[in-house]
């Protein structure tokens, strides 16, 4: 383990505790800002998709790997980013403009949520976040407003000074740019009152309250920034399939940014990253994979299905810290060599004290 | 004055009454302490005080003011900050972080500016940070500091706890059986811990407790509760003396 | 008539939920696929095996209940005592996977099932109703009638109940509390295996069926969610419910009544309708 040796708070402050981090971090964007001159188009856009999951998995991370709230309709919120930003460039509005519309609207309808939330366990509140989903995917799917009337509806392709931003090389930039600045924000605030009230939230509402923390506003608020940037996420997905139907933020969507959440490790935001690569990594290998199993073996989504299934079943049983916490112990093991402990991870069962009252 | 009065305290379910009529007053600067055999209704008295119960009769006020007025979340705010009997800490934060939520009360940044970090907020985030450090000196948790709350042993975790309510700069300490599952060397630094909030930090404790030794050390006048009332009241002494107390303890 | 069978199945499905959340505190998201895993397998032994309806119905209660059993003995047992949250989680993973292999194993398209009571209809006192229907109530009937002589009468019953209130004291009465937990799982796998057997002459084979299960959740939400009496009179409201939204309103709308339902009664009560005494000592 590195050690630090402190001589101000601002150590503890910072984003990143040891200086050299800043080199890798930096070499990482610098490869990630060069990318798509090197390589071909194809998995240029097949990146630009894993930016705009990972926009939704930070989104969702926020809520339920930090706040504790579990969303089990999170792809209602990417929903209506998506048609908001559809129909606000087809009105004529500015490409960024519309972007922030998108977010805004969908944090509206989170605060909308948010507010029965506090009065609903957790348990019945992922209840009724499906139940939202489920109902907000009927709206746009019937209520012909909504829909504009179109069973598909398109989504125009902006471009800002000659350079098309809804597709190609444009579109990567404007995802790694949106994810970058997610990912900022939500780091900024966990390490400020706020996110640490989200946390408070999620270990001990009790506790939190008797110090000060106003449950409905922090759900309220958890509820509201998970959601706006879900909608951004959505308003990129919107790009991405360019034509939208109700029916491509279905259940599945909203078990896939899940998954990311699980995957990646609950209550990280490197978690919530890792698990959107996991997962962009995952379709094409599934895909690749159907072409080795024998014809039986047919119905896409039944495959996909059931590997999303098992995969979330495994990591609970056997990763429940996910593929951050898988990266924290190699990370670990290396800097400890040879004197890394496999019980330096092991966390004390912190046993779950029943929620029912005897 | 009296930094808080209580008076007529009820509180009822159904056939139970856990709270009965209960009265008396906290001065400032005193260390006061409520004991009583188990079910006497003592956590509950906390439980009211701290506003996460409401009574069905009486009034109490703090510092002059109605605090049955206020909301839970507003009681940090009076200046009245609580220990929990079975420990509600954050299990997956550090002990630095569980420090620094008792802050939260004292926090003035808007959420916007914490998400762009602006430098008032570093500024606020330094602040903060000085004022945890006088605690974690305090009650000598310096090695803990980044250690995530879940493995630590039962001893740092009520020190953890008593540090979070402490943060807050409270007037008012509500301790809830602080002494339980300590040894006695923990249970010594915890009396000398409760002499020096009170002498050096001029915070006013009320607790409950079940260790009669540390009762009689620390306190300055007792209340005894059985069965929901108020059966003694005075110093330790007094009270120990106390036919009804010792029929209450011994008898039927 | 076909509201309150369609009612009967989402209480069914609430039912096995409601037991096992009862006894082990962990929600089953996986409910309405076992729902369908049920009719499935049911199809599997009358049609290409061609056993009698007797007879495949008993296999296939068999079958469910062992699969059930194994799902927690293999699956659930090892995070017991962990947050809800893996609880949830685990499930909802189940639910897929066994959603996922049901569709590689059997093929995504839609079949029926050949029943005694398949497509015919009776005349009740001058109204026609389905004979499908007719199974489902007079199903729903006796499984509740056997469940209530089960739980108070035999040994096992008590036993179970006790787990279910204080999991420490039957422990302590050495009542062997896992083996309980897979024996709940057990039980709710079996009766969300007759729940899809009764459904399926009334609907159809098919995938989608797990849907039901999110009815069945509005269901033993709305019954509060410690109570069966409560899943089963909140199945039937929102089996009813839908039926006149799918006359009165719009057909389109049918689909959503029951989300609709679920979350205004959420709303307006929190614990559910008949209350669910939930809440921390502190």
């Amino acid at each position: 383990m590195r050690y630090v040796f402190k001589t101000s708070h601002d150590q503890d402050i910072d984003l990143l505790r040891h200086k050299q981090d800043w080199g890798w971090y930096a070499a990482l964007a610098a490869l990630l800002l060069a990318l798509p001159l090197a390589i071909p188009a194809y998995h240029v856009s097949e990146l630009a998709f894993v930016f705009v999951l990972a926009i939704g998995s930070v989104g969702l991370m926020l809520l339920t790997g930090f706040t504790g709230l579990i969303s089990l309709g999170h792809a209602a919120f990417l929903l209506i980013g998506a048609y908001v930003e559809a129909h606000a460039l087809r009105a004529g509005i500015p490409f960024p403009v519309s972007l922030a519309l998108a977010g805004l609207a969908a944090g509206a309808i989170g605060i909308l949520l948010g507010l029965p939330a506090l009065r609903l366990s957790g348990l019945y509140l992922a209840i009724a976040t499906l139940a939202f989903s489920a109902i907000v995917e009927h709206l746009f799917a019937h209520w012909k407003f909504l829909s504009a009337g179109e069973a598909f509806l398109s989504v125009p392709n902006p471009a800002i000074g000659g350079v098309r931003l809804g597709s190609g090389i444009g579109y990567y930039y404007v995802a790694l740019a949106v994810l970058a600045g997610s990912i900022l924000l939500s780091l900024n605030l966990l390490r400020a009152p706020l996110g640490r009230a989200f946390i408070a939230l999620r270990d001990s509402p009790i506790a939190a309250v008797t110090l000060g923390v106003p449950l409905a506003r922090t759900k309220a608020t958890a509820f509201a920034l998970s959601a706006a940037i879900g909608g951004l996420a959505g308003a990129l997905y919107a790009h991405k399939i360019s034509s939208l139907t109700a029916d491509s933020f279905d259940v599945l969507l909203s078990l896939k940014l899940l998954m990311m959440v699980v995957v990646g490790g609950l209550g990280s935001i490197k978690g919530a990253v890792l698990g959107a690569v996991f997962l962009g990594l995952l379709d094409p290998a599934i895909a690749h994979a159907k072409d080795y199993l024998p014809p039986r073996i047919a119905g896409q989504s039944g495959l996909q299905l059931a590997v999303y299934g098992l995969i979330l079943v495994f990591f609970v049983l056997f990763e429940p810290q996910g593929l951050a916490g898988r990266w924290a112990k190699i990370k670990a093991y290396f800097q400890g060599f040879p004197i890394y402990r496999r019980a330096m991870f092991k966390r004390t069962k912190a046993y779950m004290s029943s929620e029912r009252m005897r | 004055m009296s930094l808080l009065r209580v008076d007529d305290l009820s509180l009822w379910f159904g056939g139970v009454r856990a709270v009965d009529g209960v009265s008396f007053d906290v001065e400032p600067g005193e260390v006061f302490t409520i004991i009583g055999p188990n079910g006497a209704g003592k956590t509950t008295v906390i439980n009211l005080l701290s506003r996460l119960l409401s009574p069905r009769a009486g009034r109490v006020s703090f510092d002059g003011q109605n605090l049955l007025s206020v909301p839970p979340h507003g009681v940090i705010g009076r200046g009245i900050a609580r220990t929990f009997q079975n420990l509600e800490l954050f299990e997956h934060a550090t002990v630095m972080q569980n420090l620094l939520l008792g802050r939260h009360t004292h926090r003035a940044t808007g959420f916007v500016s914490e998400m762009l970090f602006l430098p008032h907020v570093r500024a606020a985030e330094r602040a903060h940070r000085e004022k945890v450090e006088a605690v974690i000196d305090f009650l000598d948790l310096h090695r803990h500091r980044d250690s995530m709350v879940a493995g630590l042993p039962y001893g740092v975790r009520k020190n953890v706890e008593l540090g979070r309510a402490l943060a807050s700069e409270p007037r008012l300490l509500l301790l809830d059986e602080p002494a339980a599952g300590l040894n006695p060397e923990e249970t010594e630094d915890l009396a000398f811990w409760i002499e020096d909030m009170v002498a050096d930090l001029g915070v006013t404790i009320l607790m409950v407790e079940h260790d009669l030794a540390l009762v009689n050390e620390v306190s300055d006048r007792v209340l005894v509760m059985n069965q929901g009332q108020a059966i003694a009241r005075g110093t330790p002494a007094e009270v120990q003396r106390d036919p009804a107390v010792i029929e209450a303890y011994l008898g039927a | 008539m076909n509201g309150l069978a369609v009612g009967a199945i989402y209480g069914l499905t609430a039912l096995g939920f409601v037991l096992i959340y009862k006894a082990t505190e962990v929600v089953n998201f996986a409910q309405g696929d076992l729902l369908t895993l049920g009719a499935f397998i049911g199809w599997t032994f009358i049609v290409p095996l061609g056993l009698p309806y007797a007879l495949a119905f008993i296999l296939t209660v068999v079958a469910m209940a062992a699969i059930g059993a194994g799902l927690d003995r293999f699956v659930m047992r090892p995070i017991i005592g962990q947050p809800h949250f893996a609880g949830i989680m685990l499930t909802i993973g189940l639910a897929f996977a066994i959603r996922g292999i049901a569709s590689l194993i059997w093929g995504p398209q839609e079949r029926g099932l050949p029943t005694p009571f398949t497509q015919k209809t009776s005349n009740l006192g001058g109204v026609l109703v389905q004979d499908a229907a007719l199974a489902i109530a007079a199903g729903t009937v006796v499984l509740c009638i056997v469940l209530y002589f089960f739980f108070r009468h035999t040994r096992l019953g008590v036993a179970m109940q006790a787990t279910s209130q204080n999991q420490l004291a039957a422990y302590l009465q050495a009542i062997p509390v896992k083996s309980v937990f897979t024996l709940t799982w057990a039980i709710a796998a079996a009766v969300s295996g007759i729940a899809g057997l009764l459904i399926a002459p009334l609907l159809a084979v098919e995938l989608n069926l797990w849907i039901i299960v999110l009815k069945g959740f509005g269901a033993a939400v709305l019954g509060g969610f410690g109570s069966i009496p409560g899943a089963l009179l909140g199945g039937a409201l929102i089996g009813v419910a839908e039926q006149l939204v799918g006359v009165y309103v719009d057909s389109g709308a049918k689909g959503i009544t029951a989300y609709v339902v679920l979350l205004v009664v959420l709303l307006a009560f929190p614990r559910g309708l008949l209350g669910d005494p939930e809440g921390k000592r502190v």
